[in-house]
């Protein structure tokens, strides 16, 4: 810590900070972090999904719990090591990744390794489990994102933007040949949000954004007919034209009925038979939000926002107090990403996006997506694990050249 | 610590919240503005739009069922039923059992159970492939056995050979192949063009059994009750095998008619004491129409069964509904004769909601008459010999046979008979031969007809000829452009410097070159001109009205024009026409005059006598024939029953002094001996009376229309290169009532390239005169039953 002087009453502060006492050591475990808050509120969102998932489809529930074990023990495996750590293995991680995305898009590859689901090949068959490469590149996307994006002044030019740019479009070209739209569009807007917190030039971002904005209709007529489909649903239904509602805006009709259905307080036990009858496309995952709009209603899909908006805050909270760069990257890049999936998820069940294929974190069966994001939990306990005492944090974090 | 900021270094760095914080901050405020767009629209669906969003959700719990109906029948005039729905028990068989698959089934069932009672439960699965195969092929035997016990069985109780129901199954087997092979090739195709178009995201086209060699086929359809009840216990105790199903099916039952006909009155050389028996193979069938099993997009686009704003049409069509008529009266009636559905609406919780019956289709009763249709259809059939080419047609001279225009071995003459209610206009019969179900079994080196399925009584045109005479006359004296005595001069041809054109039918060497007014002593009248079809008197006719004003008046008389006779509509670029009817040809305006500008002196007068641009259908004929009985009211003709009495579309202003005059001449035109539909000529010079039926009146026209030359694939190479020319057409058009009395039928008959009007079509309109008096429209005298249609 350069330069700053430790006043007589921050060592006891200090103490009180750490239960191991060693407060000079630079790798000191808080245990009082705002990293357990975000897991809390995952087991409560997984609690929530389990109590959904048994609505629709009671056989899917225990395994549902299966996930959310193997997922708390992965967490807190990836919590355990310090993340610091983890830096020097980022290569190898991308390494992998990129090779597991460009492996199921291999066509040799046989059906029995890489089975296509509803046309995508996204998923590698391992027997017990299934392995999703997007998810994975997930993951390793925030720690590289984090570990490259150096807070010494060179990604505030403008230059600085094509290498995390080209980063990103790398495994988001391969996610989007699998096809699997819904993944590839959660790398951009988080990679903008890490930019943004990494303190890349505001108009530099602006014009990023602007040229996204403009770019994304021109890529309208690339887009394949059912995804153009889904898109002109969308606008239909924004129009109040109930043309498509009976095929493919079908999903996001039901969807937004069952919503509304539910009212303030829900159907509780009526609601399996209404969610069944109404023939809900894919209620056990995507589109779980609307099973619990309808189960318990207003108050639960509150509930529900509320537990993800404390995911969130407690990522960014714990980005806030980080000791360095990457950690606060990897916090923002999780914060962010659960926060962009999570949003995009709700807002194409109440019929404000375009419907496409992701799902709610914690909340929607999946072991590969429940496996992922408690990993992501975990990084951030990480970090939010190894934060520095409280009092010692002023002016550190700025982006100096000496950060760690 | 002042200094001075770098150029790089964010200004923030002094604040006491750093830049990195306050960005956060923003990012958190960001997500926060997030969740509150999603909350409101939340709030939005489940407070605002909850009620009605629920309401919407629970209606989905309701099911819908819909009830069938009974389609309308269609009926003839004496209610007779021509096409009715009738339930039926029908029999199909699982193609896996058809096809062997299933024994293999059971078979390897089996098997396995023999070998893991024998030697233990995983036995089976420890064996390698090729000893399970044979212990299936061991037991394979016994099920082909027990799969021959049951086609034994449902031999048996259906009453049916066993041969017979292998030939059916044969029939689904060959026919599911050939859709096999054809699929497969598609596949391939689709391969072909997907792995050429390098599109990778395209779904591999579907591999497998195709649906056929899924489901069940029909083998045995409408089963006796007892027969369908022993058969669904035999179906249940083997599932998998046979199946029962209860359809609905739509039956014409006179599809196939027993017709007896008298031969005691034909021409000598076919004539016979004995009644022969003919079958009329559908008569009825291109006018009662067929029902097709599946709905199309056009039917759906025309009238759907749930409308743009959601509600439904219970008449309304469906891709997934039932059957819809194709086809003549069953689709131009669609509409009365379906009905209406019924729908029952369930609720989950409440029961039953709603409850709208089915209502049955109305009936659709025809003008005409199925026993008269059937006994003129079967007097088309070339057993009897009316409609063949025989020697009496092109006749004899001196003792020697005069060549017939079509070639010795043909072998039967398509035609048309029309019978129209002088009353009321209605069809009563409209006969086309051969109807389309016969047309397979034609040598095939024949012109085939253009279309088989052309309804020659209503579609099919050919030029008049003569017969148009009397309405020409009609036509000039109305125009004022002739009197009604007029008397003209039969000079032997119209130009008087020009003898080879334009003649007179007599007027050639063999009859020694005279004229009809050589023949009669002087000019001609009406009553003289009509019978004896002289020619000048009409192109003089002709001449004096001009063919502007001619064509205008047959336009009056219904050429030209559709009727609209109850087939149908069909939408074309002009608006809609009618299905099933021909409006006949006229020239128009421009060719008018095209033909004045270039001087043509001939067509015109041509038109006179029913040649040139102008050709009709049967219909037609008996339509004009009747307007000039009815003193010139127009009634357009239809094949619907008519209630009550129906007024005229149109009067035309015919003089009666002109239509008495122009009756007179075609009473005398089979009544007198010099008339050309009196009497038939045989081989020995003796004379037979074409139409002598006591009592009964004949007022009737031939005509000998010369028809365009016919090309023919005589050699069967696939060309039709043989080119026959000097081919007529053979009309008896007339009208027929009790003697004393007013014409009550118009009559059309037609035989195609026949030849002489008189000799081909004359005995055939005579016996059409005999099967009306058969059927009870016309009182003749008092003759012995003749054979009746069963």
């Amino acid at each position: 810590m350069t330069g700053a002087s430790v006043l007589p009453w921050s060592r006891l502060a200090s103490r009180l900070d750490g239960l191991d006492g060693a407060t000079s050591r630079r790798r000191a475990i808080r245990w009082m972090n705002p990293g357990w808050i975000a897991a809390i509120a995952g087991l409560a969102l997984s609690a929530l999904g389990v109590a959904a998932i048994m609505t629709v489809d009671p056989t899917l529930a225990p395994r549902q719990v299966a996930y959310t074990a193997v997922g708390l023990v992965a967490a807190a495996l990836v919590a355990i090591p310090d993340y610091r750590r983890l830096r020097w293995a980022v290569p190898l991680f991308a390494v992998l990744s990129l090779g597991l995305l460009v492996f199921v898009l291999i066509p040799a590859v046989p059906q029995w390794l890489v089975r296509p689901r509803n046309g995508a090949r996204g998923w590698i068959n391992l027997g017990v489990i299934d392995l999703q490469p997007a998810e994975v590149a997930k993951v390793v996307f925030i720690l590289a994102a984090a570990a490259w994006l150096r807070p010494d002044g060179w990604h505030r030019r403008l230059m600085g933007f094509a290498w995390p740019f080209l980063l990103t479009l790398v495994p988001v070209a391969l996610i989007l040949l699998e096809p699997d739209l819904g993944t590839a569009t959660l790398f951009l807007p988080t990679l903008v949000a890490m930019l943004w917190c990494g303190g890349a030039r505001k108009r530099h971002l602006v014009a990023l954004v602007v040229a996204a904005a403009v770019a994304a209709p021109l890529a309208y007529p690339f887009l394949k007919p059912h995804q153009r489909a889904r898109i002109d649903a969308l606008v239909a239904q924004l129009e109040g034209d109930r043309r498509f509602e009976q095929d493919i805006g079908y999903q996001s009709a039901r969807a937004m009925d069952l919503v509304g259905a539910g009212g303030v307080e829900g159907l509780r036990a009526e609601a399996a038979p209404l969610i069944e009858h109404n023939h809900l496309p894919e209620a056990h995952n995507d589109m779980i939000f609307p099973v619990i709009a309808c189960r318990w209603g207003l108050v639960g899909a509150a509930g529900t926002l509320g537990a993800l908006a404390v995911l969130v805050g407690a990522g960014l909270w714990t980005a806030s107090i980080a000791r360095d760069a990457f950690g606060r990257m990897i916090a923002v890049g999780v914060a962010s990403m659960l926060g962009f999936q999570a949003f995009v998820n709700v807002a194409m069940t109440i019929g404000l996006l375009p419907v496409t294929g992701i799902t709610l974190p914690f909340v929607s069966y999946g072991g590969s997506s429940m496996l992922t994001t408690w990993v992501m939990v975990g990084l951030v306990l990480n970090v939010a694990l190894r934060r520095p005492p409280r009092f010692s944090r002023r002016g550190v974090f700025e982006f100096d050249g000496a950060s760690a | 610590m002042a200094r001075r900021l770098q150029d790089d270094e964010p200004r923030a760095r002094v604040d006491g919240m750093g830049m990195f914080h306050r960005r956060v901050l923003l990012l958190a405020g960001a997500f926060l503005v997030g969740l509150v767009i999603l909350s409101s629209q939340v709030v939005r669906l489940s407070v605002v739009e909850g009620a009605e969003r629920l309401g919407a959700a629970m209606r989905r719990l309701d099911r819908t069922d819909f009830l069938p109906t009974v389609r309308g029948s269609i009926l003839d005039r004496k209610g007779r039923v021509l096409a009715q729905d009738r339930p039926s028990d029908d029999l199909a068989a699982n193609f896996e059992f058809l096809s062997g698959v299933w024994a293999v089934r059971r078979a390897g069932e089996s098997a396995r159970r023999r070998v893991n009672e024998a030697s233990g439960r995983a036995a089976w699965l420890a064996m390698p492939l090729a000893a399970r195969q044979e212990e299936i092929l061991r037991d394979l035997p016994a099920w082909d056995a027990e799969v021959e016990r049951i086609w034994q069985q449902v031999a048996a109780v259906a009453g049916i050979d066993r041969e017979e129901i292998e030939r059916r199954l044969d029939e689904i087997r060959a026919s599911v192949h050939r859709q096999a092979l054809a699929v497969a090739d598609r596949r391939r195709a689709l391969e072909i063009e997907r792995l050429a178009a390098g599109d990778a995201d395209a779904p591999p086209p579907p591999q497998g059994p195709i649906l056929a060699q899924r489901s069940s086929h029909l083998v045995l359809l409408d089963l006796e009750d007892e027969a369908a009840i022993e058969l669904a216990r035999l179906a249940e105790r083997h599932p998998g095998t046979l199946e029962l199903r209860r359809t609905v099916r739509r039956v014409q039952p006179w599809a196939r008619v027993d017709a007896a006909v008298d031969r005691r009155d034909l021409p000598s050389p076919i004539r016979a004491e004995t009644p022969i028996s003919v079958e009329a193979i559908d008569p009825l069938g291109m006018i009662v129409g067929r029902v097709g099993e599946e709905v199309w997009k056009e039917d759906v686009a025309r009238r759907p069964f749930r409308r743009e704003d959601g509600s439904i049409d219970l008449g309304g069509n469906r891709l997934e509904g039932e059957r819809i008529g194709r086809s003549g009266v069953e689709a131009a009636f669609e509409d009365r004769l379906r009905g209406r559905r019924g729908l029952v609406r369930r609720s989950l919780t409440e029961g039953e909601l709603e409850r709208v019956e089915p209502v049955r289709g109305d009936d659709v009763v025809l003008s005409i008459d199925a026993s008269l249709q059937s006994r003129l259809a079967a007097l088309l059939a070339p057993e009897v010999g009316l409609a063949v080419p025989q020697q009496w047609h092109a006749g004899w001279e001196e003792g020697v046979p005069r060549a017939h225009a079509l070639p010795p071995d043909w072998k039967q003459l398509q035609g048309a008979i029309v019978v129209v209610d002088v009353e009321t206009g209605e069809v009563l019969a409209a006969v086309s031969s051969p109807s389309p179900e016969e047309v397979e079994g034609w040598s095939p080196w024949r012109r085939e007809v253009a279309d088989p399925m052309v309804q020659r009584a209503l579609e099919g045109v050919y030029p008049p000829g003569s017969i148009l005479k009397p309405i020409v006359y009609a036509s000039a004296v109305a125009a004022g452009a002739l009197a009604a005595d007029a008397a003209i001069e039969c000079t032997g041809h119209f130009f008087p410097n020009l003898p080879e054109v334009a003649r007179c039918w007599i007027y050639r060497e063999r009859f020694g070159l005279t004229t009809h007014s050589v023949q009669v002593g002087g000019p001609l009248g009406i009553e003289e001109a009509l019978a004896r079809s002289c020619n000048i008197y009409f192109y003089e006719v002709a001449a004096r009205l001009g063919p502007r004003r001619l064509v205008e008046w047959l336009r009056r008389f219904g050429l030209d024009r559709p009727f609209g006779v109850g087939l149908g509509w069909q939408a074309n670029d002009r608006g809609s026409s009618p299905r099933g009817e021909h409006a006949g040809v006229l020239p128009e305006a421009e060719e008018l005059e095209a033909i004045r500008s270039r001087g043509d002196r001939v067509t015109p007068i041509l038109l006179g006598i029913g040649q040139g641009p102008i050709a009709w259908t049967p219909l037609h004929a008996a339509n004009a024939y009747a307007i000039l009985a009815r003193g010139g009211e127009v009634l357009d003709p239809t094949i619907l029953r008519v209630e009550g009495s129906r007024e005229p579309s149109d009067r035309l202003p015919l003089p009666r002094a002109a239509l008495d005059r122009a009756l007179e001449g075609l009473r005398r035109a089979v009544a007198d001996p010099v008339g050309t539909g009196h009497h038939l000529t045989l081989e020995d010079g003796s004379q037979e009376p074409l139409v002598s039926v006591p009592g009964i009146t004949t007022w009737g026209k031939t005509g000998t229309a010369q028809a365009t030359p016919l090309a023919i694939d005589r050699d069967q190479d696939g060309r039709r290169e043989t080119r026959l020319a000097g081919l007529e057409h053979a009309w008896f058009v007339g009208l027929v009532g009790e003697e004393g009395r007013r014409p009550r039928w118009a009559i059309a008959v037609l035989l195609e390239h026949a030849g002489s009007g008189g000799r081909a079509a004359g005995p055939l309109a005579a016996a059409v005169i005999r099967a009306l008096i058969a059927e009870g429209y016309l009182r003749g005298a008092p003759m012995p039953p003749a054979g009746g249609a069963t």
